[in-house]
């Protein structure tokens, strides 16, 4: 008798569980696709999921349209302040979508298929790819400004940033190259390839990048010892650049050692540079470099 | 039919509702609760009437797919520890000691290293986490057989020796990668139900649904095993058949699961063992009852893991070792239990 009722007890509930399923995926598959909205509004809130994004923002001075970014978005000051929404890996899907953004700026670093979910819902979320180059973080800025209807001001800019390269480079060009190690890892030691605009640096500032041909990234302090360095400069990574800092100054053969020319660089401002950032951090490594060379700072305007 | 046999089966319809009761209760917390909190109330207004605004955008694009994943995966990995635990009669088996998780994590780590996925297009990550589990299950059970019979201790041996194998190619295979491709490794391996595509996030708790129909089947076998392999094979069950059926349709159900969410552990292994010791160890409502605790479970941690320090979502990997030990060692110290 019991067994009875228990079979009977057991088939439903396998019954309801299916139809519990059924339910579920048939309301989920019923969604469509999000639609844009009109693609020509203009676009009054904004949420940037990067530092540079957000730092271009304030340079376009569009940042009163900045509804919210991530929490590593700390230059300017003014945008800590802003409503955070998670960080540059990671993002909290449901805030974004309660604060009604016209549009979303993710990085190359942004998590997909979050960004999924956001077009999902229909919210317009444009990608900018990791900028290789200087040329590139130009271009970078570019597109931005063409989204926000600020396209004469970066104009503007990137001519006067441009020309600035230009002078840089034609003043650091007849002078002695001198051999860098660029830092920005430790436990793995990381360095630079050619692919970076970290590798711009260097070879504007009259530099010769040892690690150019590396493929990863990933380097031994074998392969540093054997090139020989003129200067080693880590970019800071809190306490760790002390302790590496102390670690080079074990290998005595290297030129940078013995010369005690190994520099610290802030990697905010070397990792996440803007058109205007770029020459600043230009300008710093080009003190360190070669600080024979006075850089004029009214040439190139 | 002894009144005490009957009391045991009314006992069992009881725990069966109730544990039913515990999954619905878990799938109206993950509607209701998040960043945002919709109450119940509001929830009917905005699925009949609310087309268009930011609820019901949070509802359907973001909290459903995460419910049918957590409800798909939850139960898919407590049915395969139960069943591992079954056919294992162990207590610390459960799909990630059996190295088919390990494997499944190495799959894809390959893909996304070798950036096999522009090749063949979005499927191939869970392609390659189930390849990856399907060469686990074939490397156990070919070194494992002889002369037609599984040998039990062979299986658990190798299973933690590829688990560790797969933890160190993993490991290696990280050293030699790009940078970017690093992240999507790491992110993968913390296990996260924010899976889209359509196909596959439907596709969890259908599989995770029809393994628990295929293990039904079996419920009995189950019990009998637990006496010990000869006498079941004396009480007329055909043990090999058992083994092989539900070990498959165990590593399929993990190499599923890993494939989609990415590593989520413990539910597999406390679930089950939680289970056992309220219901007991009858194999005919144990399986059930796993399963809807374990559906019930990972949604519960799913929205733990994304409203504690919301807008940041933390991974719910962690939040089933943290709550899923933490009570597992509770109830242990607490009743002198033999698992």
């Amino acid at each position: 008798m019991g067994l009875i009722k228990a079979k009977i007890v057991f088939s439903l509930l396998f019954l309801a569980t299916a139809l519990l399923i059924t339910g579920l995926v048939l309301a989920f598959l019923g969604q469509g696709e999000g639609n844009y909205g009109l693609q020509s509004k203009n676009i009054e809130r904004i949420i940037s999921l990067g530092p540079v994004i957000t730092e271009e923002i304030y340079l376009l001075q569009v940042d009163d349209k900045l509804v919210a970014d991530t929490i590593y978005c700390t230059r300017p000051e003014a945008a800590k302040k802003k409503q955070k929404i998670g960080t540059v890996l990671e993002i909290g899907v449901e805030k974004i979508i309660m604060l009604k953004p016209d549009i979303v700026f993710a990085t190359s670093l942004s998590n997909t298929k979050q960004c999924a979910k956001l077009m999902q819902a229909g919210i317009r979320v444009v990608t900018f790819m990791q900028a290789g180059s200087f040329p590139e973080i130009c271009e970078n800025f570019l597109i931005l400004a063409r989204y926000l209807s600020k396209e004469d001001k970066a104009q503007e800019i990137i001519s006067n940033v441009k020309k600035e390269v230009e002078y840089i480079k034609k003043k650091m060009s007849t002078v002695h190259k001198k051999k860098i190690f660029f830092q920005i890892g430790a436990n793995p030691l990381f360095t630079v390839s050619r692919d970076s605009f970290i590798n711009d640096f260097i070879d504007f500032s009259g530099g010769l990048n040892i690690a150019a041909d590396t493929t990863t990234g990933s380097y031994s302090r074998e392969q540093v010892i054997m090139g020989n360095p003129d200067i080693i400069i880590i970019a800071t990574m809190g306490i760790m650049g002390q302790d590496e800092k102390k670690q080079w100054q074990n290998f005595q053969t290297i030129n940078a050692v013995k010369n005690n020319a190994i520099f610290f660089m802030d990697s905010y401002l070397t990792c996440s540079p803007t058109p205007i950032t770029f020459i600043t951090a230009l300008k710093e490594m080009i003190a360190f470099i070669h600080p024979e060379v006075k850089i004029d700072d009214s040439q190139g305007k | 039919m002894t009144a005490k046999v009957n009391k045991k089966i009314i006992a069992w319809i009881g725990w069966a509702l109730l544990f039913f009761g515990f999954l619905l209760c878990a799938i109206i917390v993950s509607f209701c609760i998040g960043s945002v909190v919709i109450p119940l109330d509001k929830i009917f207004q905005i699925i009949f009437n609310g087309r268009g605004t930011q609820e019901y955008s949070i509802l359907f694009n973001d909290r459903l797919p995460r419910i049918i994943l957590g409800f798909g995966i939850g139960s898919a990995l407590s049915l395969a520890g139960a069943l591992l635990q079954g056919i294992f009669r162990n207590p610390l088996v459960e799909p990630y000691t059996l190295g088919i998780a390990g494997c499944a994590a190495l799959g894809v780590c390959f893909n996304i290293i070798f950036r096999l996925h522009h090749l063949v297009g979005i499927f191939t990550l869970p392609f390659s986490g189930f390849s990856g589990a399907l060469l686990a299950v074939i490397l156990i059970y070919v070194l494992s057989h002889k002369k037609g019979i599984i040998k039990i201790k062979n299986i658990l041996l190798l299973g933690v020796m590829i688990s560790f194998i797969s933890s160190s190619l993993i490991m290696f295979l990280m050293s030699i990668s790009k940078t970017e491709n690093l992240h999507g490794i790491i992110f993968w391996t913390m296990g996260s139900l924010g899976e889209t595509n359509r196909i596959l996030v439907s596709l969890a708790p259908i599989a995770a649904f029809l393994g628990l129909i295929v293990a039904y089947i079996f419920s009995i076998n189950l019990n009998a095993l637990s006496l010990g392999e000869e006498e079941a094979f004396y009480l007329g069950i055909s043990v090999e058949r058992t083994k092989q059926v539900l070990f498959i349709v165990a590593s399929l159900l993990t190499g599923l699961s890993v494939s989609i969410a990415g590593i989520i552990g413990f539910v597999g292994l406390v679930v089950p063992h939680f289970v056992r010791m309220i219901v007991g160890r009858d194999h005919r409502v144990l399986l059930i009852c796993s399963f809807f605790g374990g559906a019930g479970f990972l949604l519960i941690c799913d929205t733990v893991a994304r409203t504690v320090i919301s807008p940041l979502e933390l991974p719910v990997g962690a939040i089933t070792g943290i709550i899923g030990g933490t009570i597992l060692i509770y109830v242990l110290s607490k009743k002198q239990v033999v698992l």
